[in-house]
């Protein structure tokens, strides 16, 4: 176990009348050399909820909770000073692969420079020889040097994205979180990235978080799923059983809507939208959308059942009376 | 032969913008008029005095050296005025710049870098002198400070409405910058808020204080001449703007004095092509979108 939340809540104060609940009671256990995947749809809560694994918390979020993270003893990250983590901890224990990362660079930087100011702050070296070393690592990441003369403009978007993949890894981090990495990238460009997010995770032995909203990277890469609903994990499996038999009717109408081959049934949707998270409905909060929602599912707040090993789902279908 | 790097740099950074023609040509025009400002440090003393030339003749052209531009109604010669005019000129517009611009930086990054109540002020003090209409303050200012004007003054007076829009300008750019996703990725990467205003956002805002500087120089240099128009510019020292008001006080226009009332015109223009074509082609190369080829 690298890193632990604990009752996690996320809200965004916008005014003392409106918050939003974008992160509600979430407790999620990551271990080391492992692949999770976070799933959802839009709005429900994901990147906040790596916003706070991260510890970034910046007005209007503000999380409760623990996040415990498991080196030199462990001590919760929300409670420490963003200064120290900003010393010690991020980019060089958990780094960050942005949504849209082909266009995270800064226009007016040369690559190079991108990677000399991180290894300037976090190694305290020299220009020169931090060149030398952005030089080497770029080599060792199956790039040419010669882009660190570059400008972001003159790269193509995949080469912009194995750039920002390899500035999150340049500090061999021990957890890496990406967010929507594949977003608006072809699938082609898509496999490469990911085999080269696994491969690197492998040769780390990181642990690597993949938030998506793309079941089919989940299938492809992860070995563990949480599905997320109005901001708490719904689900959470090893991603074969997942796949292969989802507990969770929200989980099972995502996984109906993949497309499978040789199968031409049309698939149903689910109707409805995801649920207003300034005031969730009562009970569960996948209720109004739910096929086999019951009275008790109005009223009160699912339970965690325990499935299997490592399979856990909260939901009133699956609790034992 | 060893050049220091930061002199390199800056010559490299000329020998670029030299690529483009807009550069060269702005920066010829101006070369040129530093040139003949500078010709002002030549002259004597004794030009500034009313009769020095032969009075008994009417204004003309002459061929002798000293009057090659030929005399005013007073028989001063009206190149030595133009010359020191010019002088005076580029060095109100220039202190105007200095001063309003920086101030415009200054307070511009603040309020695009505080939140909450700050914010408010900032933004209520840069807007007030924002929507101020600027000619009739600096008119009430030239009236009530008239006694105590020099050409060192001048831009302290105009500086007190030149800051306003650069300060919009800035923070406006600030904010833009601030909302974009390197921004929060370099904070997510563990560099520090100094270090990001510093490395990050400046750039930006960089490229646009220096436009901002340029066209301070030249709103300056135009509002000095509309305050000398109206006769509140100090009418005691040549500058293109004074020169101008007496052009027209002894009716030249009328007279056809062609050689009194041509050169401050044609200064004006070529100082507000000059400074407009180095502006815009140093706001081209600070963008690498549109510096074109591998810099």
């Amino acid at each position: 176990m690298v890193l632990k939340a604990d009752n996690v809540y996320g809200e965004y104060v916008i005014s003392p009348q409106i918050s939003i609940k974008a992160v509600n009671n979430v407790s999620i256990e990551l271990k080391k050399n492992e692949v999770i995947g976070i799933a959802g749809e839009s709005g429900c809560g994901k990147s906040t909820l790596i916003k706070i694994l991260y510890g970034f918390l910046q007005p209007p979020l503000t999380a409760s909770g623990k996040v415990l993270l498991n080196t030199k003893g462990g001590f919760d990250l929300l409670s420490v000073s963003e200064d120290y983590k900003r010393e010690n901890i991020w980019w060089k224990i958990m780094s960050y692969i942005p949504q849209n990362s082909m266009n995270v660079l800064n226009p007016f930087m040369k690559i190079g420079d991108h990677f000399v100011e991180l290894l300037r702050k976090h190694l305290k070296i020299e220009k020169d020889e931090a060149y030398r070393v952005a030089e080497e690592y770029v080599m060792s990441m199956g790039m040419r040097k010669d882009i660190l003369k570059a400008f972001p403009h003159q790269l193509s978007g995949g080469m912009r994205q194995r750039v920002v993949v390899s500035l999150a890894l340049l500090l061999k981090p021990s957890i890496i979180f990406a967010d929507e990495p594949t977003t608006a990238v072809d699938v082609v460009l898509q496999k490469v990235l990911l085999q080269l997010l696994t491969d690197k995770q492998k040769e780390l032995g990181a642990t690597l978080v993949v938030v998506t909203h793309d079941m089919g990277v989940h299938a492809m890469i992860t070995q563990k799923v949480a599905v997320m609903y109005a901001g708490k994990i719904v689900e959470e499996a090893p991603t074969e059983p997942l796949f292969e038999d989802p507990k969770h009717p929200y989980t099972q109408t995502l996984i109906n809507s993949l497309p499978r081959l040789g199968d031409d049934r049309p698939r149903i949707g689910l109707s409805g939208s995801p649920p207003d998270l300034r005031n969730p409905p009562p009970g569960c909060e996948f209720h109004p959308r739910c096929p086999f929602a019951m009275d008790i599912c109005r009223r009160e707040k699912p339970l965690i059942a325990k499935i299997d090993k490592d399979r856990y789902v909260a939901c009133w279908l699956y609790v034992k009376g | 032969m060893y050049i220091n790097p930061r002199i390199r740099a800056f010559i490299d950074v000329f020998k670029s913008l030299s690529r483009y023609g807009r550069f060269r040509v702005g920066i010829a025009i101006i070369a040129i008029l530093i040139a003949l400002s500078l010709i002002s440090l030549a002259s004597s003393p004794r030009y500034k005095q009313w009769y020095v030339y032969p009075k008994d003749r009417p204004p003309q052209l002459t061929s002798s050296i000293d009057m090659i531009l030929g005399t005013t109604t007073n028989g001063r010669s009206v190149f030595w005025i133009m010359v020191n005019a010019l002088a005076n000129s580029l060095c109100i517009g220039l202190l105007t710049a200095l001063i309003g611009s920086h101030i415009g930086l200054l307070i511009g990054l603040l309020a695009g870098i505080s939140r909450g109540k700050m914010e408010l002020g900032f933004i209520l003090l840069v807007d007030s002198f924002v929507v101020l209409p600027g000619l009739p303050i600096l008119i009430v200012l030239a009236l009530a400070l008239k006694q105590s004007m020099t050409i060192h003054t001048i831009p302290l007076i105009l500086s007190v409405i030149a800051w306003a829009w650069p300060a919009r300008n800035v923070r406006s750019i600030a904010l833009s910058v601030m909302s974009r996703d390197f921004i929060t990725i370099a904070s997510f990467s563990g560099i520090k808020f100094r270090s990001i205003l510093l490395y990050e956002v400046m750039p930006y805002v960089l490229g646009w204080h220096l436009t901002n500087f340029i066209n301070t120089i030249i709103w300056a240099i135009g509002m000095e001449t509309a305050l000398a128009i109206f006769g509140l510019s100090i009418l005691s020292e040549d500058t293109l703007g004074t020169m101008l008001y007496w052009v027209l006080n002894f009716n030249a226009l009328f007279r056809g004095l062609w050689w009194w009332i041509l050169p401050p015109i044609a200064l004006l223009i070529l100082i507000f092509i000059g400074f407009y074509l180095i502006s815009v082609s140093v706001s081209t190369y600070l963008n690498p979108r549109l510096r074109g080829g591998v810099a």
